[in-house]
């Protein structure tokens, strides 16, 4: 630490270089920061849960070949012929699939002759849809009766609704379990909620009442349907391979789109998943840019300095002291730089989140960031700092040298 | 002469100090890659889809929506659907008052030459729309031409194919006259695009708007006629809900679907084209509909992407912050720069001593940062070419075209690089030139 004093006398001496230096890790500080916070904020939307039994659940769409009339005798069959595959726990008939980027979504309002007060995503299956989607009831209970028919838009038939949480607490902000047993009104028809689930998207990842989902006990017939199969565990590529060959045992049968959810989801996040991947490339560039900045400039420093470092180790300075001069050297200017990057940061973030709509940053984030900014420097700094070190203090003797 | 010995001087100095020298190209490459691969891509989303067209394409909006409520409203402005009810597009397509006229819509169907089993069949995506479409938007055509007038009127059965499909199922020869088969119903050839690079495809869904064009066209008329539908592909909304489930019910239904684009040059067909929808929208007020305000709109190709929010925020922000990334790229080749300055006093006091100016050290040293900025540049395009290799591997929901640099910018980014490292190797290089002559030979 008594070095404290000849490091800052040495800046007064020149000032470019310091100066510069601390430009730069203010400036790498800053966009770091932001880029690492947008990285993991892009990252946590990724691992936002479904509600699905997302590992084992994959959807089939295809076609009922057969006449309209047909055709609720035949997802009958399909159903419990797939059912009674050994690989397949679960398997249900539905509308939509979460996050598929196609589905239907409803007004959903608590009065009759009132506007909407929020959207949702819409849901139709058999009895067997809650089981196969894997979703959790945290309040009232299932479907009891049989389900109902439609070719179409099955909740203008529906009677009976199971609605997710985050909806329920959209339309009672007070107390969200008092909506099992009210009726609500989706679509200015009035449905009666038995029982809410805890978590279940609805079609569109990007969509801002993505967790708003309303289910219903009705049955479509139209020419294509969606069968959602749960597979028992590890044994899903069975189960898709065994559902598949049943389907198309039938003549005239098409199947349009064949996928696991684990693919549905990573496609409904490619654009967030590209972004944060990109963010991280810039993290890592960064990073790199700037340590190999620091260790060329240390580097310089030494070559500068070798005789007055000569001087000193003539003069009786330990090895350790030498290193310990330009690692604090480093601290010094990487601290009064991240002290600058923190109110750059802060003032540009204010600007950024008025612009993108954008969270600020949390402090915590600035505070970590700092301490590996620190340990970055020190990193960059120690080759070249035990270089230094190795100067012979022979070289006194030597006048002239300048290399 | 001096230059070629400038240029020399500066190569011997790169070998002398090679690490240094490097670090600084590396530097200035790496801030040039990133600039320019963020560049390129928001650059080719961001750039007019149908060069030339920017002020005579316009999408038709229509407030057609439920007398009880808006469409969508924020805060006092009330919003219109994107696209109009069959019977609407239709009545303006029939009353012809603009150069050309463009419906759009789809389906999705098995596709396979008329021979080949069922088993081979591929699934196509299939974009239904008008003759006009393809001189609207040049697109661009190897073989034939579009289908007829008479076509789209009867909704006959003729297919434009891609040519991804045409390499597919022709190997690329001229297939026009030839047949294709979509689900039950056989098209004859009558053109093949060529390779369409169009972005972005602002003409359909907004959410789709950086994917290629799709396979196979045909007449609008014939998918109707034909009742062909996808129920998962094609959106539609409805306030009121059609008379039964027929098709024909839907047709005459108030659901929206149909996009209609129309083509209209210069300010005064488009002040008539608005005056012929106003009094359209009358008429058809007069008889029962559009009783809700009257807004009709006619949107630029820009105007409904920047509407629909096609072109995202983060791509703003990428640029932004790879912008910050070369600055700070620079900064630290301007660090090294005088790093690598300082090690040449010796030489440049010598030389002042024995007669150069400081405006000829201070060419000496320019040349030289103009060296280390021409090698990063090059460096900088081909770690940024490779950069936009990896991009279209991971953006997949983007078409690999958005990843392509044009001419434009392959000649930009050299230039970028030299004179940025120019310009920041300004002050090392006064510094440099500032040595006194002679200042420090004592010490030699």
């Amino acid at each position: 630490m008594r070095d404290l004093l000849p490091i800052i006398k040495t800046w007064n001496y020149s000032r470019t270089a310091p100066l510069l230096f601390v430009l730069q890790i203010a400036l790498t500080f800053m966009i770091l920061v932001n880029a690492a916070y947008m990285a993991l904020h892009k990252h946590s939307l990724l691992s936002r849960p479904s509600g699905l039994d997302e590992q084992h659940t994959f959807y089939v769409l295809t076609n009922l070949p057969s006449e309209a009339i047909a055709r609720a005798a035949d997802i009958d069959q399909d159903l419990s012929e797939i059912n009674d595959l050994p690989s397949v726990t679960s398997v249900s008939v539905t509308s939509g699939v979460p996050l598929t980027g196609w589905g239907r979504f409803l007004e959903v309002a608590t009065q009759a002759d009132s506007e909407y007060d929020t959207f949702s995503g819409y849901y139709g299956g058999d009895n067997a849809l809650l089981e196969t989607m894997g979703l959790e009831l945290v309040a009232g209970e299932g479907f009891s009766q049989a389900p109902l028919f439609a070719e179409t838009d099955g909740f203008r038939v529906a009677t009976e609704i199971i609605i997710t949480q985050a909806l329920a607490q959209a339309l009672y902000p007070d107390d969200w379990r008092q909506v099992v047993g009210q009726t609500i009104y989706i679509n200015k028809r009035p449905q009666q909620v038995r029982g809410v689930v805890k978590t279940l998207q609805a079609a569109w990842s990007f969509w801002a009442v993505v967790e708003h989902s309303v289910l219903a006990q009705v049955i479509e017939t139209s020419e294509y349907v969606y069968y959602l199969v749960r597979a028992e565990p590890g044994q899903q590529a069975e189960a898709m391979a065994q559902t598949i060959d049943y389907l198309m045992r039938r003549n005239g049968r098409k199947i349009e789109e064949l996928q696991t959810f684990e693919q549905v989801k990573q496609q409904s996040y490619q654009a967030e998943y590209s972004a944060s991947m990109t963010l991280l490339w810039v993290v890592v560039c960064l990073s790199l840019v700037t340590a190999l900045g620091v260790f060329g400039q240390a580097r310089f420093a030494v070559t500068r300095r070798r005789r007055q470092i000569g001087i000193r180790r003539a003069l009786g300075a330990q090895k350790e002291h030498i290193v310990g001069y330009f690692m604090l050297e480093n601290a010094l200017l990487t601290i009064v730089g991240i002290g600058l990057g923190c109110i750059a940061a802060m003032l540009l973030n204010v600007q950024f989140s008025n612009w993108f709509e954008l969270a600020v940053v949390p402090v915590e984030f600035l505070v970590i960031g700092g301490v590996c900014m620190l340990l970055l420097g020190q990193a960059a700094t120690l080759a070249p700092a035990c270089r230094a070190a190795s100067v012979s203090p022979a070289i006194t003797t030597r006048l002239g040298e300048l290399r | 002469m001096l230059m070629r010995y400038y240029f020399k001087l500066a190569w011997i100095s790169f070998k002398q100090t090679p690490l240094l020298s490097s670090l600084i190209v590396v530097t200035i490459a790496v801030g040039i890659a990133a600039t320019m691969i963020t560049y390129t891509i928001s650059y080719m989303m961001n750039k007019e889809p149908v060069p030339g067209k920017a002020d005579s394409l316009y999408l038709v909006q229509l407030n057609s929506w439920d007398p009880q409520k808006a469409y969508y409203s924020q805060g006092e402005e009330e919003r219109v659907p994107p696209y109009l009810t069959y019977q609407d597009m239709q009545n303006l397509w029939r009353a012809n008052q603009a150069q050309r006229h463009v419906p759009i819509s789809g389906y999705r169907d098995q596709l396979k030459l008329p021979q080949q089993a069922d088993s081979d069949a591929k699934t196509a995506l299939v974009r239904s729309t008008s003759r006009d479409f393809f001189s609207a938007f040049n697109a661009p055509i190897r073989f034939g031409s579009p289908w007829s007038v008479e076509a789209d009127r009867q909704g006959e059965l003729v297919a434009v194919i891609s040519a991804d499909v045409n390499q597919r199922l022709f190997n690329g020869q001229n297939s026009v006259g030839q047949s294709i088969r979509l689900g039950a119903l056989e098209y004859r050839i009558v053109a093949v695009l060529d390779n369409w690079p169009i972005l972005p495809r602002f003409y359909g869904e907004a959410m789709r708007a950086f994917r290629k064009p799709r396979d196979v066209f045909i007449p609008f008329e014939a998918q109707v006629r034909n009742e062909l539908w996808s129920s998962n592909l094609q959106a539609f909304e409805c306030w009121r809900d059609p008379e039964d489930s027929s098709f024909e019910a839907f047709l005459s239904s108030e659901c929206v679907w149909v996009y209609f684009w129309v083509e209209l040059n210069g300010p005064s067909e488009r002040l008539e084209y608005e005056e012929f929808l106003y009094s359209y929208v009358q008429e058809q007020r007069a008889s029962g509909r559009f009783q809700r305000k009257i807004i009709n709109k006619l949107s630029t190709p820009v105007e409904y992407l920047t509407q629909r929010e096609a072109i995202s925020q983060d791509n703003h922000i990428a640029l932004g912050l790879s912008l910050c990334f070369l600055i700070l790229c620079l900064l630290n080749s301007m660090n090294l720069m005088m790093a690598k300055f300082h090690t040449k006093t010796l030489e440049v006091s010598l030389r002042r001593a024995v007669g150069a100016s400081k405006r000829q050290v201070f060419y000496q040293f320019c040349i030289e940062t103009l060296l280390l900025g021409t090698l990063g540049g090059a460096l900088g395009l081909i770690l940024a070419q490779l950069g936009l290799k990896v991009c279209s591997q991971v953006y997949q929901h983007l078409s690999s075209d958005l990843m392509q640099m044009d001419l434009f910018i392959v000649v930009l980014t050299p230039l970028i690089a030299i004179s940025a490292s120019v310009l920041f190797g300004l002050l090392p290089v006064i510094r440099a030139s500032r040595i006194e002559p002679a200042s420090q030979l004592n010490s030699v």
